[in-house]
């Protein structure tokens, strides 16, 4: 767990660069209401026992970095409070969650006040040290769309670049695909993350995007779709979160395709711009079931050997 | 067919899925010659050193025994004799504490006087003896698998008609950390465990012979093959990837032969027997000198023992005699472990008795120790990549921290062999192996009592 | 009225009545035929679901009782009230069943009684048992992981100092904890017996007293005063419970204080 921490430390200074301190303002905030509320519920479960895990704070982080720079902290407060009550703690808390808490949570506020998640974008700081000293970017660098937005009308024109590096409007921790991609390596190498659950959905979005694209269905093309809006961000941290991930390894890469599907359908069919998050928690919703059904295939094909 | 075999070594076809890769620290003891343990004082001989039923005593307190000499007879199909490791008086029969953490009859002998033993008659002509008379002489002698399990050597070496035995491995793989006895057997006793094999091989009448050993031990592998190419037929040394548990029978017919053995079945069942490389010789010793299996090779090593040697010892010498013979402690000992790290037995008292599957004795100082606190499961699947069963060991602890034993049986409990992958691999620190073999134990309960 | 309501109304309403009709009549042609009885009897049972009659479940005992002719006093929450009700309702005869509780026959904690390993496993006494024959210092002892504890069902041990203690007041004497107490140091005994042995440690006084600063030592002393209610296994005291045990000397008597009242 103290790994994905890790590797989210430069995300995370990536983030304060773009769009400033308030950043880990927000963190400091979600991150104490996270300790309150896992505390809260562990005193449910297991009474004087209770010890709030580094899970918990993985979370936190996690949820932060999925929220827009300008997010009010109220909103943060009840999302993250809500992920981590009813996406974890009702489930009997650590290791026994089916839904990604973060998830649960970032998918709560997206719902119940989309004012604040969708359409109030930041510009980031574009000039060296950037938004490492100051607050926020302000009043004038409200309102801008973010490239997926622009896209939906065919109006980005930024190029690949600035997606690499991040520099574009988007939510805290998900701009920059190169610093992603870093984690990404990072956890992959130590075992942390299963690469099967990476590649399989990578590769399914890709490919189903690439179909779209080519038989003109779809207007962005899929280097765009994989490099914007939360989806490498959400692959590499959220759908590889083992607890809510299946176990078995026919059955994580059957998770992983599934997660890549939806995302695309979502994005291209759905009133939603970004659907990387409804589908890790559907996929989430299928996971036991996939595996259970993969097992009974393979055991059926030992029986006959 | 009896042509003079072009004796080949050929590195291992497949390798079974799963798998670790921990240190070895074989580098402690496996450059020290094997040497004879000083005859110990006192000998508590286990009447259950094998798999099976124990044997039953047939001498009284008091009686002067000699070495070699017949002192427990084997009790049942699956089970084994004992014989006395020296001569002396027999001063007890009591119960003791074993290294497996139970406990079970035992015969107290007080060494004194000139040694003496009694052998049973010499079959150096063995090729001319009769199958069965072979066998009925390794069961007599008491051999069993010297490996760990201790599985009666005779019941192997008789399988059913209808299940035809073709190939025969030599068990040289020995991958567990640590353990060196093995090693040093194969360098120091070559031309012996290429009787026993050819014995065994001739018991059983099969056409193949293979030596599996790990690449890591390249001297081990130099030696098997000199003392191989004298042998008739097809024999060849298998080189297997050092991978652990490469040395578990049921990986290790899938390295050799790439027989997969079915689930809950026997290597019979794919046609192969596999004998532990001590095992083959001790069935030379038992064949052709007619010594019954008394002693054995141990390795005490580990950080906390002076030196780390490989003694040659009487089966029922106490741990803190091995101990002694190896310069004591260096500093503390926080963890004894009668056999290797990974699926050997922690034991808390140095007053227990070696038996004819002990294979190692490790000292462990408190820096080589990990305590760790378990956390709940995060189904990383890590296990799962590392069970070389191909099962579900996060699954399975968890049906049985829920105590569901039932559940645990339907997702194949019983097909572990607690090899410990789980364990080593899991990043929750969790007890996995514990769980099984809590589970197993009262599988094996249940199923007992149904019989009866 | 507004259209929809009505129609939302007549058809939920509608759906409603067709399910119920269809449920009383299988319930009048599918039902199997049960003895009433059974279910009466079940009502007299205390409804606990122990499984300490051998059974599974109330409901279960009350079939074999009727249908199988099992004896009917074998519920221990119920006791001597439940076992004459039901009796009297089936017009059978019942032997009397005398109020028992489970003890604990050790009384070495971890103050009393030494630890030789420190024992990093999973929270069960049968896996502790597995390993290296367990971490107490006396092999008879009770090793405190709590397994009586987590099998019995209304909560009547609880695990002290790492000793297992039996609360004679919610004991049901169902038995389930001398079940799965690894090393057999659980027995039921009369409930109201006051004065008790609480060691099975068969050692010698000498291996006794180096594990243990409250194990039987096999002095004998207790036997002199206690009627014949005591008698000797090899070096372990133990109470003949047929027999009345009231002399307090034997508690004070004793050197090791492990003759104690529970």
């Amino acid at each position: 767990m103290h790994k994905v921490l890790l590797s989210l430390v430069p995300i995370l200074l990536g983030s304060v660069y773009l769009f400033g301190l308030r950043t880990l303002a927000l963190l400091a905030v979600v991150c104490i209401t996270g300790c309150l509320v896992e505390y809260g519920a562990m005193r449910l479960i297991n009474g004087s026992k209770a010890k709030v895990s580094e899970a918990a704070l993985v979370s936190c982080f996690l949820f932060t970095l999925t929220l827009p720079p300008a997010t009010p902290y109220w909103v943060a407060v009840l999302g993250i409070a809500f992920g981590l009550f009813f996406g974890k703690g009702v489930f009997g808390g650590f290791g026994k969650n089916i839904f990604n808490p973060a998830l649960v949570g970032r998918c709560f506020v997206y719902i119940s006040f989309p004012s604040y998640l969708t359409v109030r974008w930041t510009e980031p700081f574009s000039s060296f040290p950037g938004g490492l000293i100051r607050y926020d970017g302000g009043v004038d660098a409200i309102a801008s769309a973010t490239p997926m937005i622009l896209a939906k009308s065919d109006a980005w024109s930024g190029g690949y670049l600035p997606l690499l590096f991040g520099n574009i409007a988007g939510s805290l921790g998900e701009t920059s695909a190169i610093l992603i991609l870093l984690a990404a390596i990072y956890l992959i190498a130590t075992k942390t993350a299963s690469w099967k659950i990476i590649t399989a959905t990578a590769g399914s979005f890709l490919t189903l995007n690439a179909i779209l694209y080519f038989s003109g269905v779809i207007a962005p093309d899929p280097l765009f779709s994989l490099m914007s809006g939360g989806f490498l961000f959400a692959v590499v941290f959220m759908a590889t979160d083992p607890v809510s991930a299946p176990v078995l390894d026919q059955a994580k890469i059957a998770y992983g395709i599934l997660i890549g599907l939806v995302a695309v359908i979502i994005r291209q069919y759905s009133l939603f711009t970004e659907g990387i998050m409804f589908a890790i928690l559907i996929a989430n919703a299928f996971g036991p079931l996939l595996e259970r059904q993969i097992r009974q295939w393979t055991q059926r094909k030992k029986v006959a050997a | 067919m009896n042509q003079h075999s072009l004796m080949n070594t050929t590195p291992s076809p497949f390798t079974f899925s799963g798998g670790i890769h921990p240190s070895y620290n074989k580098g402690l003891s496996s450059g020290s010659p094997i040497r004879e343990l000083p005859l110990p004082a006192r000998l508590v001989v286990p009447l259950s050193q094998h798999l099976g039923a124990p044997a039953k005593p047939i001498v009284q307190i008091g009686d002067s025994v000699k070495a070699g000499q017949l002192i427990a007879g084997q009790n049942g199909f699956i089970s084994a004799p004992a014989h006395a490791p020296a001569s002396g008086k027999v001063a007890a029969l009591e119960e003791t504490l074993t290294a497996s953490g139970r406990t079970c009859g035992a015969v107290v002998i007080e060494t004194s006087g000139p040694q003496e033993w009694q052998l049973l008659p010499p079959l150096p002509d063995w090729r001319a003896a009769d199958k069965k008379d072979l066998a009925a002489r390794i069961g007599e002698a008491g051999v069993v698998g010297m490996g760990g399990a201790g599985f009666p050597t005779r019941v192997k070496l008789s399988p059913p008609a209808d299940k035809p035995i073709d190939t025969v491995i030599l068990n040289g793989a020995e991958c567990e950390p640590y353990l060196t006895s093995d090693h040093r057997m194969m360098l120091e006793y070559a031309k012996e465990i290429r009787a026993g094999a050819e014995i065994i091989r001739h018991i059983l009448g099969a056409k193949s012979l293979r030596v599996a050993i790990e690449d890591n031990k390249p001297d081990a592998i130099e030696a098997m093959e000199k003392a191989f190419q004298e042998v008739d037929g097809d024999v060849a040394v298998t080189v297997l990837r050092t991978s652990y548990p490469q040395g578990s029978e049921k990986q290790q017919i899938y390295s050799v032969t790439g027989r997969e053995v079915p689930r809950g079945g026997l290597p019979m069942d794919v046609g192969c027997v596999v004998e532990n490389v001590s095992t083959a010789y001790a069935v030379y010793d038992a064949v052709v000198n007619g010594r019954p299996l008394v002693r054995r090779v141990i390795s005490v090593t580990g950080d906390a023992v002076a030196q780390p040697s490989n003694l040659l010892a009487p089966c029922g010498t106490l741990y803190s005699d091995l101990v002694a013979a190896c310069g004591g402690l260096r500093g503390k000992a926080a963890k004894v472990i009668s056999g290797g790290p990974m699926m050997g037995f922690a034991v808390s008292s140095l007053n227990v008795p070696t038996g004819k599957t002990a294979s190692g004795l490790l000292l462990l100082s408190a820096s080589k120790v990990s305590c760790y606190t378990s956390q709940a499961c995060i189904s990383c699947g890590r296990c799962v990549e590392a069970c070389p069963m191909r099962l579900a060991p996060a699954e399975l602890s968890q049906c049985i921290e829920a105590d569901d034993i039932e559940g645990a049986e339907q997702v194949a409990l019983m097909d572990c062999i607690e090899c410990g992958s789980c364990a080593f691999v899991c990043p929750a620190h969790r007890p996995l192996v514990h769980h099984m073999r809590r589970a197993k134990a009262i599988v094996m309960a249940k199923r007992a009592a149904a019989k009866k | 009225m507004d259209p929809i309501i009505l129609n939302s109304t007549l058809w939920i309403g509608g759906i409603g009545l067709v399910s119920a009709v269809a449920l009383a009549i299988a319930e009048k042609y599918l039902s199997t035929p049960e003895d009433p009885r059974i279910g009466k009897v079940t009502e007299l049972l205390p409804g606990a679901n122990c499984g300490g009659c051998g059974f599974a479940g109330c409901a279960d005992y009350a079939r074999a009782i009727v249908t199988q002719d099992a004896e009917c006093n074998q519920c221990a929450p119920g006791g001597a009230a439940s076992a004459t009700a039901i009796a009297a309702f089936l017009g059978r005869t019942v032997a009397a069943l005398e109020k028992r509780s489970a003890l604990v026959l050790c009384c070495g904690d971890d103050t009393e009684a030494t630890r030789r390993a420190d024992y990093n496993g999973i929270n069960d006494c049968a896996a502790a048992q597995a390993t290296a024959g367990g971490d107490k210092g006396c092999t008879y002892g009770c090793l405190g992981y709590g397994t009586c504890a987590r099998v019995c069902p209304v909560n009547a041990i609880s695990v002290v100092n790492g000793l297992a203690r039996v609360d004679k007041d919610k004991c049901i004497a169902c038995g389930k904890c001398v079940a799965a107490c690894p090393r057999k140091i659980i027995r039921l005994v009369p409930a109201d017996a006051g004065i008790h042995v609480l060691c099975s440690s068969k050692d010698k006084g000498p291996a006794v007293k180096k594990v243990c600063g409250t194990g039987c030592i096999g002095c004998r002393i207790c036997t002199k005063f206690a009627d014949g209610a005591i008698a000797m296994d090899g070096f372990l005291a133990v109470v003949d419970y047929s027999k009345p045990l009231t002399n307090e000397e034997t508690i004070a008597k004793c050197p090791a204080h492990c003759i104690r009242k529970a």
